[in-house]
């Protein structure tokens, strides 16, 4: 018989629980151990407050609580920000993890760092888990040199995840939602890149993933992405057709040149990641990104 | 606490279709019934709801309870079967069919077809004030045995007296939960008492729960396991782990 590893009172602490991810982490959690969870956003009565860039805010909080897991979720994810801000970002997506790291080590406890395919440079048309990393973007490097410091853990699980879409009209602060919000003030015409490539990535599914990797202790670097890749354009041109507008709503195909000014991080052109090592000891776990849109936007009440 | 919170949430309105429901059932020794049950699930849903999904988990049965409910799931585009490889239980199936359901509603009954789903339909508009919304059975008009009766009356009184609170049959498997009850209600029992457990608990934080009256059906097919002997220890075990705080 399958032996639980995470157990009803076993106490895991996730971190950066507030975002769209972390919304789903939770609701994976919640119910199978105790969990603690925090943000620097406390948007919800079940969280605590952490700010995970600062080193004895970090230990004093774990030392209280004495988890037996961490999901690190922390990060300063708006690359925009992290641009403008590199001693921000990496004071958080760097520096955080290594305060994490410290403590995972000194009880030996196992540690989830979610990491991104923004930490390869495009030039390749996909990534697997053994391409050599080369980020060009502020966000990218410091979540590359955070995903170096995780893997200084003695149990870390290491997930790079792709194009993030979850948590619904409230949560989500990615491609799906800013479409949905520009439908909901009116736009029938939507300008949408088509030279920008990768892998969806459905939040609900990547907790699934993190539950599978932790509990049967497989450790190393994945990639936590759907089944599948596409453009921003053909992504866009789905998700319309599944909130059943595909009549209404016109995608216009245009260059990233287009938005350089608001969107001046350096994005790479290809970020499609396949997860050969997941797929191989889970098969069951990811199906193809259309599957998952789909069952996005039916999830949630996007009032259209 | 959560009750002004969760009435701004919940912008569903009953009366016209739902928006999303998840259903689930938990299958065990369910071979002959899951063809009457689910069918009949799938035509109710299409009638209360634009949008659902049937998940059928089926929790390790000895029988063709898995083969019949893949059959099911192929026929039926928005259903999907989840199984056990070992026997978890009843508790285990049911936190697992709340885990995974995803719609803003979500309701459950048992494989076993006991209860008819269409006794939903003229409730469903309790929904418009209700956080949950839960059958009951008068105890002397339950389809079973005079034994059960008397353990699902003792199990009602002892939950009522021990936790100073009114629920009524608690373990009537015809309930619907709104999201946003499931989102902040913790669930720790894996045994029997978990429809205590979240009741409980939705109580405790101020969610509405309604109750409607609904006719328990004989048995066609299948086995019940609910008076086994380490059934109903690990239903008070965890019944006298959450009354002392330690669930």
């Amino acid at each position: 018989m399958h032996i639980n590893m995470i157990h009803i009172n076993n106490k895991i602490v996730i971190t950066g629980c507030g975002g769209m991810l972390g919304e789903a982490v939770y609701r994976e959690f919640k119910n199978i151990s105790d969990v603690y969870a925090s943000d620097i956003d406390c948007n919800e009565s079940w969280l605590d407050f952490l700010d995970v860039s600062l080193e004895q805010d970090v230990i004093d909080y774990l030392e209280k609580i004495k988890p037996d897991y961490i999901i690190h979720l922390a990060a300063k994810t708006d690359m925009e920000y992290c641009e403008r801000n590199s001693d921000d970002a990496y004071f958080t997506n760097r520096d955080g993890v290594s305060y994490i790291v410290k403590y995972a080590n000194k009880y030996s406890i196992p540690l989830v760092y979610i990491s991104t395919a923004g930490i390869f440079d495009g030039k390749k048309d996909f990534y697997t888990e053994n391409d050599r990393p080369n980020p060009l973007s502020i966000y990218g490097k410091s979540k590359y040199e955070g995903e170096i410091e995780a893997g200084k853990a003695y149990k870390s699980i290491i997930i790079r995840a792709g194009w993030m879409m979850g948590g619904g009209p409230k949560k989500d602060k990615k491609f799906v939602n800013k479409i949905i919000k520009q439908i909901n003030t009116g736009a029938q015409k939507l300008n949408v890149v088509n030279d920008k490539f990768g892998t969806p990535c459905y939040t609900y599914n990547l907790a699934k993933s993190i539950y599978f990797l932790l509990n049967n202790e497989h450790y190393g670097i994945y990639h936590g992405t759907c089944d599948g890749d596409c453009s921003r354009y053909n992504f866009a041109i789905a998700l319309v057709e599944y909130l059943g507008l595909k009549d209404k709503i016109y995608i216009e195909e245009v260059s990233s040149d287009f938005f350089k000014d608001s969107y001046f991080a350096p994005r790479p052109y290809s970020e499609k990641l396949i997860n050969i090592k997941l797929k191989k000891i889970a098969p069951h776990l990811t199906k193809d990104w259309k599957i998952y849109l789909k069952e996005y936007t039916k999830r949630f009440n996007w009032i259209l | 606490m959560f009750n002004n919170k969760a009435r701004e949430k919940n912008i569903s309105r009953a009366s016209d279709k739902l928006s999303s429901i998840s259903f689930f059932c938990p299958a065990y020794h369910d071979e002959k019934n899951l063809p009457m049950l689910i069918p009949k699930v799938h035509k109710f849903l299409s009638n209360i709801a634009d949008i659902f999904e049937i998940i059928i988990i089926e929790d390790g049965s000895p029988d063709n309870t898995g083969g019949v409910a893949d059959e099911l799931s192929l026929k039926y585009s928005n259903a999907r079967v989840i199984h056990h490889k070992n026997n978890l239980g009843y508790g285990a199936t049911l936190k697992q069919g709340f885990q995974e359901s995803c719609y803003e509603y979500v309701m459950y009954t048992d494989g076993d077809y006991q209860y008819d789903v269409y006794e939903f339909e003229p409730y469903l508009n309790l929904l418009y004030d209700a956080d949950i919304i839960s059958g009951y059975v008068d105890n002397n008009r339950k389809a079973v045995s005079t034994v059960r009766k008397l353990q699902s009356f003792l199990f009602n009184t002892i939950i009522c007296v021990f936790f100073v609170t009114y629920v009524k049959d608690i373990n009537c498997s015809l309930k619907i939960y709104k999201r946003h009850v499931l989102d902040n209600i913790i669930i720790r029992s894996d045994s029997a008492f978990i429809d205590a457990e979240m009741l409980l608990r939705a109580k405790k934080a101020n969610f509405v729960i309604k109750y409607f009256p609904v006719t328990h059906y004989q048995r066609e097919a299948g086995i019940a396991n609910g008076s086994k002997p380490n059934v109903i220890l690990k239903t008070i075990l965890d019944m006298i782990k959450f009354r002392f705080g330690v669930l």
